[in-house]
């Protein structure tokens, strides 16, 4: 039968129950601002209930309950949300990192403003128009050289901070990839041990939030798609562009965890002496920049035409796959991922790049990619600028096809024109820098150089022939109208009409989208059929497309604005996205300290009434025991 | 699935991230308060920032073509006043030829008046060689060097001339002229011009040769210089007959020349006065406009800080009081 001792022992369930129950509340509330924390609650169910045995069976009204016990501790998570949240995140990191970067862009240059190259560059094209007033006067003169010098110096400074940002993305996207390899690290660990607990039969509740939320932080940097496998165990693997990356592309797996890929990045592109279009890839790898040791490399050979946007997607999409230690893997022709050896030379299709499509890595990349684009169009700008000035200001429209520098010229008779530009304006300094004789003058050979580099000109290397620049240079601008006929100029007069077609430049419509591909020396440019312009003696005469050198730089300006307004409201947006999944989330997940204390107080009545039980017993037992026979 | 069940971390994350709304609503707006312009960033409206930097840009332009318009209005004042000065003194010359014809006047006066008239191109040299801010106003693109210069002959007469690039050697009407000194006078009758607007531009100098080379009314061509020397040795000879007719003739011809001449640059002064109001009304239309596209409605961004500031402290009081409370503190 029964019993005073079961009735006891449910009792003493109850009580354990209570106790458990008591537990989990406590753990809630203790966790209740635990990041990632997903509330748990203790199921309570009957124990199997007595159904009697075979020979003496009471038969009587039905089962008799046995008590209560905990049959698991549940952990109240919605998968579904978590997937939205993690897709969500993702979008923000991408936005995030483009407006971290496209807001310091804008930081460069700084317009509307008094000193941005706007101001300046009209400030420049105003002190010619004064020039050409007064061309006799060396204070004109030292002006028109000071703006001039004070507009190559802007072009130089915006050229190197747009190159410190793109070196800050990259070391943002380094650091970011030696995180994720160790985060893939630190949730494989949970992987394994979460479906170890599970396969024990109990509910690895903690360590599951523990990997739920370094996911999240994972997805944060890097779009994921994940897939439950047995026991509880995940797969992971980034969402990329189709097509791109090795054949498997899994970073964590539930069976088999050590064959994942992880990722490296790229630190140097460099071109292998002797051969063409050979350039050895240096990266670390797993991303860990501390030291050379963990350095490797492979050659790769790039396409023929192709050779300049392949060394820019090398540089601005640093990261590799990699095999799990970290060397980069490619696809061979059966399919299967190989690692890459440091002496092949491999096809620039074999190179595996990650092409993620969310996360901050894929924000850093693309961003990488604007600040190509802008730098570029700065250096067309700044190219525009130093050949038209250098050609209207001379004269001379070609100095490089088939031109002899010679080192005693002399004086054409006008209307002809000089057979080159023995003062230049505009020089590219790092090709000058080499060539200036302690007076600042060029040689004939140091000349030829200085013009042969002129379609080198960048924004980064534009700068004042410091023959102009030193004191008493000034003298050298050419400002008459049959300055285009003696080599240097001599002696001056009133007749400002050359300095007044420069100023007038301002006003010219300039093919400069075309510079670097069709256009690229100052014959190009003043090449009607190439879409230039054309000089005759001191008129400029429009080109036929394009447009004036204000308009091509406030167009560049309208596109940044542009993408950072777009990148900031971006943000925004996804923020408030991200937020109403996270109010989702918490409300299901979340720890209510109100309910917490009611279930508090719930268990405890339970507790006090099951004590009451057992002590109710403990009176009853003690009737039997001691009261029934003396 | 909405189950309503609402967490004491929902009611702070609302508030917080409220808050945060709030808060760059109430920056914003200070921002554009304390700086007076709607766009202190370019980002903050693309269209509008690329409309100011234009109108910025215009601005500038429109400066400086003011200070053109400036310059060359007083320098036209100077050619002006000299004109005027060159004037009177060619009419003193006429009177004193046409003095030449009183019968009375015996060769004392006329040696009298010829000093005179010597003096006289003494100083129709000067005026000719006026200057503004340090460049000759007569000696169009050789501004830097005097455009005339006299000498005085073996017979005590003052001979005009253009001034060689040499700087000593007289060009007179009877000179054969080198390359160099054709190049020279070619330059002395050049045209400066400046831009007064965009893609307009005015020739304001007057030439010294203007003055001394000329047409006459009927279209014959005069050289002072040879009036001038023709007056000189007619006096010297005393042929009082080519004195009252020709010569009369002749300096009454460069007399209107002058005249013409003053009248041209009358014209041109009243062209660059319309210029300058011009530039006027357009500096004030831009500076109207970028009014109007960048600065701030101070009233209104005063109503709006204000607003903000009341959402702020209402979202502040109200959440004080949700998020405070809970069941611990009601319990025994």
């Amino acid at each position: 039968m029964a019993g005073l001792f079961s009735i006891f022992n449910i009792g003493v369930r109850g009580l354990s129950a209570q106790q458990t129950a008591l537990n989990v509340t406590s753990h809630n509330i203790a966790n209740a601002n635990t990041e990632g924390y997903s509330r748990q609650r203790a199921v309570l169910e009957t124990t199997a209930p007595y159904g009697g045995n075979g020979m003496n069976s009471p038969g009587g009204a039905g089962q008799l309950g046995t008590g209560v016990q905990v049959s698991q501790i549940q952990r109240l998570r919605d998968t579904f949300l978590d997937y939205q949240i993690r897709s969500e995140t993702s979008s923000q990191g991408t936005a995030q990192a483009t407006e971290k970067y496209v807001s310091q862009i804008e930081g460069v240059f700084n317009e509307p403003s008094d000193s941005g190259i706007s101001s300046l560059m009209t400030k420049f094209f105003s002190s010619w128009k004064d020039l050409a007033a007064q061309p006799a006067n060396s204070t004109t003169r030292t002006i028109a050289v000071q703006n001039a010098n004070t507009v190559a110096g802007a072009l130089n400074t915006a050229y190197s901070k747009m190159q410190d940002i793109k070196n800050n993305a990259n070391i943002d996207v380094s650091s970011d990839v030696f995180d994720i390899n160790n985060m893939l690290n630190d949730i494989d660990k949970l992987n394994q041990q979460i479906k170890d607990i599970k396969i024990e039969g109990n509910e690895p509740n903690d360590l599951m939030d523990k990997r739920d939320l370094l996911l999240d932080k994972l997805s944060s940097k890097l779009g994921i798609t994940v897939s439950d496998k047995d026991f509880d165990g995940q797969d992971v693997s980034p969402t990329i562009a189709a097509g791109s990356g090795p054949s498997d592309t899994s970073i964590i797996k539930s069976q088999n965890n050590q064959d994942v890929k992880r990722l490296s990045y790229i630190s140097s592109v460099d071109p292998v002496p002797g051969q063409t279009d050979v350039y050895k890839v240096s990266y670390y790898k797993m991303g860990n920049t501390a030291s050379d040791a963990t350095m490797s490399s492979f050659n790769v050979k790039l396409d023929a035409g192709k050779e300049q946007s392949e060394i820019n997607q090398l540089t601005e999409n640093r990261v590799l796959w990699a095999t799990n230690d970290g060397t980069a893997v490619t696809t061979d022709s059966s399919g299967k991922d190989v690692a890459m050896d440091s002496t092949s030379t491999y096809n620039f299709s074999d190179v595996k790049f990650l092409q993620s499509t969310k996360g901050e890595i894929s924000g850093y990349v693309a961003v990488q990619q604007s600040i190509d684009d802008y730098t570029d169009q700065l250096n067309k700008l700044a190219k525009a600028l130093a050949l038209t000035v250098n050609a209207v200001e001379s004269g001379v429209t070609n100095v490089t096809d088939n031109n002899t520098v010679s080192s005693s010229p002399t004086a054409v008779t006008p209307p002809n024109t000089m057979d080159t530009d023995y003062m230049p304006f505009f020089v590219n300094s790092a090709v000058a820098n080499k060539n200036y004789a302690s007076d600042s003058s060029l040689s004939a050979a140091g000349l030829k150089a200085v013009l042969d580099a002129e379609s080198g000109i960048t924004a980064g290397n534009i700068s004042i022939n410091k023959a102009i620049l030193k004191d008493g240079g000034e003298m050298q601008i050419k400002t008459q109208s049959e300055d285009n006929s003696v080599p240097y100029e001599t002696g001056q007069s009133t007749d400002g009409a050359r300095a007044g077609a420069v100023s007038n430049l301002q006003l010219n419509i300039i093919n400069i989208s075309a510079i670097g591909s069709t256009i690229n020396t100052r014959a190009d440019l003043f090449n009607v059929s190439l879409g230039g312009n054309n000089l005759s003696g001191t008129t400029v005469s429009d080109s036929s497309q394009g447009m004036t050198m204000d308009n091509y730089y406030r167009d560049m300006i309208n596109r940044i604005a542009t993408e950072e307004n777009t990148a900031k409201s971006s943000m925004v947006s996804q923020q408030q996205s991200l937020d109403s999944y996270t109010q989702n989330k918490e409300s299901y997940s979340g720890v209510s300290m109100d309910e917490e204390m009611t279930n508090m107080i719930q268990f405890q009545h339970a507790y006090q009434a099951n004590a009451k039980i057992i002590s109710t017993i403990d009176q009853l037992l003690d009737v039997v025991i001691n009261g029934l026979k003396k | 699935m909405s189950n309503l069940r609402i967490t004491n971390k929902m009611l702070s994350g609302t508030f917080l991230s409220d808050l945060r709304n709030n808060l760059q609503n109430m920056q914003t707006i200070q921002q554009q308060m304390s700086t007076g312009v709607i766009v202190n960033k370019a980002s903050d409206d693309p269209l509008r920032a690329s409309k100011v930097m234009e109108l910025n840009t215009q601005l500038a332009q429109n400066a400086q073509y003011k200070t053109n318009i400036d310059n060359s209005t007083n320098w036209l004042s100077t050619t002006d006043s000299s004109l005027g000065q060159i004037g009177t003194v060619l009419s003193r010359i006429k009177d004193l030829v046409s003095s030449a014809g009183n019968a009375s006047y015996g060769p004392d006066e006329r040696a009298s008046n010829k000093a005179e008239i010597n003096a006289d191109i003494g100083q129709l040299s000067q005026l000719l060689n006026n200057s503004y801010e340090g460049q000759y106003i007569f000696a169009g693109t050789a501004g830097t060097q005097k455009p005339t210069i006299t000498k005085t002959d073996s017979s005590g007469n003052v001979q005009l001339g253009y001034l060689d690039s040499d700087g000593t050697t007289l060009i007179s009407d009877t000179t054969v002229l080198t390359s160099a000194q054709t190049k020279q006078v070619n330059k002395i009758k050049s045209d400066l011009s400046v831009d007064i607007s965009q893609g307009v531009s005015l020739n304001y100098n007057v030439s010294a040769a203007s003055v001394i080379e000329f047409k006459n009314s009927t279209g014959a061509t005069k050289d002072l210089r040879t009036i001038l020397s023709s007056i000189t040795s007619d006096f010297d000879s005393g042929n009082t007959d080519a004195l009252i007719k020709n010569d009369l003739n002749d300096i009454t011809d460069a007399v209107n020349n002058v005249s013409q001449l003053r009248g041209k640059v009358g014209a041109i002064e009243n062209r660059m006065s319309s210029a300058k109001d011009q530039n006027t009304t357009e500096k004030t239309n831009l500076t109207e406009i970028l009014t109007n596209t960048d600065d701030v409605d101070m009233t209104q961004a005063t109503i709006q800080y204000s607003t903000a500031q009341t959402v702020y402290l209402a979202a502040l009081q109200t959440s004080a009081k949700i998020l405070q409370p809970s069941l611990i503190d009601y319990l025994r």
